[in-house]
């Protein structure tokens, strides 16, 4: 219980993978014009990352130090490559809006950072929810900046119209790479402000108390 | 006692690379056989699936008909043109003709499909895949613009900001090499169309 709680909580905010680690900046920046896509590439991540990391983990007396960084890629590859081929093959719908992303997930150091820091290190059962929830992290980072790309810049939301054009002017800009830039670094500087101001909350109570 | 460690050195380090070079060999192996057994499971599918969405796309440039490949002739003059479809309608007449076509566009290949009727008129355009920029050239995959050259003769097209008369089509607004891809690669199906099979050669 207490591994699930600490694996979450690394995840999903302390050890975020986009707003603390920073990694895996290709797809977040190149799929995220809009919520849903966002989402998809967030989840398809998530399998990948739980299933390389259950392997990396099996594996981790086997695999010899000094050959760990081809292993692991052998292993990420093969996971991603079944995944594409299965989603071509019997869940067509799934691969018209996810078959773009899925070659992107082998080039994303989330997978082999995590492999790398934890798989290699942890139990299965403990890898196993890092890759959960490491996976979340980065969805949930995915689908706020999507979000955010597709009401500024398409002035939509899940493809549905929210902000007509009569009253609001999508900026086109968020669509594109620039945008994604800006609406990054915006976030970024949110999560930032609000890490920070919890720890001179925390400090000030401390202080308060031990008056 | 140190002659023995000393030739001893050697021979485990060179054992080790071995040793890694195995496992990781093995690993390696393991990743391709598993592969190789996904891909055969699922050749099958994949193939039923890419005609279905062939005929999905077919379907949408000229509809209600069923389709059967012929051979390009003079491919070599043809290059935007990888596949031409005759179409019948269910009472086994000619309907027209469907063309698959790619170009390149602003972000990278375009891959999409148009219709020639029996009639010499365009019966539609349908982008298949494209990289273009959202919100700007990815509008070319919209009903706006797709209409846009539906209903036309099967003569040249001239690409024109602000005018869709005639054999003009009008320009997607800050998309002018993404529309002029598209209007090309169908331009050439028209030429196709015009020289090798109107008149029922």
């Amino acid at each position: 219980m207490s591994i699930l709680k600490d694996r979450a909580k690394a995840g999903l905010i302390d050890d975020n993978p986009t707003f603390v680690q920073v990694l895996g900046m290709c797809p977040t920046l190149a799929v995220t014009s809009s919520v849903i896509n966002g989402i998809g590439m967030g989840l398809s991540t998530t399998v990948v990352l739980l299933g390389s990391n259950v392997v990396i983990s099996l594996l981790r007396k086997i695999i010899p130090a000094k050959v760990r960084i081809p292993a692991f890629i052998v292993v990420i590859a093969t996971f991603v490559t079944i995944l594409d081929l299965l989603l071509q093959g019997f869940i067509p719908s799934l691969y018209d809006s996810l078959g773009l992303f899925i070659p992107l997930i082998v080039v994303n150091c989330i997978v082999l950072g995590r492999a790398e820091a934890f798989a290699s290190k942890n139990g299965v059962l403990a890898s196993a929810l890092d890759g959960i929830f490491m996976g979340l992290g980065f969805t949930m980072a995915l689908t706020i900046l999507g979000m955010i790309r597709e009401i500024l810049g398409a002035g939509q939301i899940f493809g549905i119209t929210i902000l007509p054009e009569a009253i609001y002017q999508p900026i086109t800009i968020f669509l594109l790479a620039p945008g994604a830039f800006m609406a990054l670094g915006a976030m970024l500087a949110v999560y930032n402000y609000m890490k920070i101001r919890k720890v001179n909350l925390a400090k000030q109570g401390k202080e308060v108390a031990g008056e | 006692m140190s002659n023995q460690t000393l030739e001893q050195k050697p021979k485990s380090e060179v054992f080790l690379i071995i040793k890694n070079t195995l496992i990781l060999f093995a690993i390696t192996a393991i990743a391709g056989l598993l592969l190789s057994i996904v891909n055969s499971m699922t050749a099958d599918a994949i193939a039923a699936q890419k005609i279905i969405q062939r005929d999905n796309a077919l379907n949408a440039v000229l509809p209600d008909a069923s389709f059967e490949e012929i051979k390009i002739e003079k491919a070599e003059e043809y290059q935007r043109i990888q596949g031409i479809y005759q179409a019948k309608d269910s009472a086994g007449n000619l309907a027209g003709y469907a063309f698959m076509l790619t170009n390149k566009g602003y972000g990278g290949t375009i891959t999409l499909a148009a219709g020639i009727s029996a009639g010499g008129v365009i019966s539609g355009m349908d982008i298949i895949t494209h990289s273009e920029t959202p919100g700007l050239g990815a509008n070319a995959d919209t009903d706006k613009f797709k209409e846009k050259l539906k209903g036309k003769q099967a003569e040249t097209l001239t690409v024109v900001k602000g005018n869709n008369d005639g054999q003009n089509v009008d320009a997607l607004s800050g998309a002018t090499i993404t529309s002029a891809a598209v209007t090309d690669a169908v331009n050439e199906a028209i030429a196709y169309y015009n020289n090798q099979l109107k008149g029922g050669k």
